[in-house]
């Protein structure tokens, strides 16, 4: 099989009204099968913008300044399923797997309870990985 | 509630209360192959100073080639089915159907196009400053 490089990307732009005073956690994931070739993930990274502050409120919230995002990597061996897990940020190649069936793009943020104020929420989380199926 | 894209491209949902208003939404962009897919859980509730409030989630744009389905179903039958088990009125009903819910103010997404940017000329005054 030639060596084929691949991306995958997913970005959540989320934003709620100024009456919401909860807001629950950030989850997403984007997945794609694979060719049951060797694969070698390249990178993965994870980008944030915005975020939650607390509306009449006098005490700011803050939380990191990244979300989580981590690579899920199915491949068989001898039939058995296995699977290996890669967190961002990853700029260096990954040691290659043979017979690769899917990969898993997940990203996750923090979600908030406010019992005082309102919430302005406006973040936007995005995250990619590049991957090389040979 | 799970939404599930296939295919690449961008979507804009958009989550209603019983009298229509937007409470939350969300802007949601795939790149990859073709057959790239994306799953986004959300919960149909949210919590104000005024108390608990049931959401139904409409589906206002969504890439050409994307197919997107609410918990397995087309988005339109869900949402109308939702909108009628949260209360929504026919007035809201009609709205929904119509196309007509207003979203939050909000900047767009960038999605990759076929054409070159436009530059703006050495020295010009950017609109928002005229």
């Amino acid at each position: 099989m030639a060596l084929v490089s691949k991306m995958l990307q997913f970005t959540i732009d989320q934003q709620l009204s100024q009456d919401v005073a909860t807001i629950g956690p950030l989850f997403g994931e984007a997945f794609e099968f694979l060719n049951s070739g060797t694969v070698t993930v390249r990178e993965i990274a994870v980008q944030r913008l915005g975020g939650i502050a607390g509306n009449n409120s006098a005490i700011p919230l803050t939380e990191s300044n990244n979300g989580f995002a981590e690579l899920r990597l199915f491949w068989s061996q001898g039939g058995n399923l296995q699977e290996a897990d890669f967190l961002a940020p990853s700029h260096v190649p990954s040691p290659p797997f043979a017979n690769g069936l899917a990969v898993i793009l997940q990203v996750e943020d923090l979600g908030f309870t406010s019992a005082q104020a309102n919430l302005n929420v406006a973040r936007r989380l995005g995250v990619h990985a590049y991957f090389d199926e040979e | 509630m799970e939404i599930i894209i296939n295919g690449p491209g961008e979507l804009l949902v958009c989550f209603i209360d019983p009298q229509g208003k937007t409470m939350l939404q969300e802007r949601l962009r795939v790149s990859g192959s073709d057959g790239v897919s994306a799953r986004r859980p959300v919960n149909l509730s949210v919590e104000t100073r005024k108390g608990h409030v049931e959401l139904s989630p409409v589906l206002k744009s969504h890439g050409g080639t994307q197919h997107v389905t609410f918990d397995g179903q087309e988005s339109n039958k869900f949402t109308m089915a939702r909108c009628k088990e949260i209360g929504c009125s026919e007035s809201v009903l009609r709205a929904v159907s119509d196309g007509r819910i207003e979203p939050l103010p909000t900047e767009p997404g960038h999605v990759p196009t076929r054409e070159l940017p436009v530059r703006p000329q050495h020295g010009a005054v950017p609109p928002s400053s005229r």
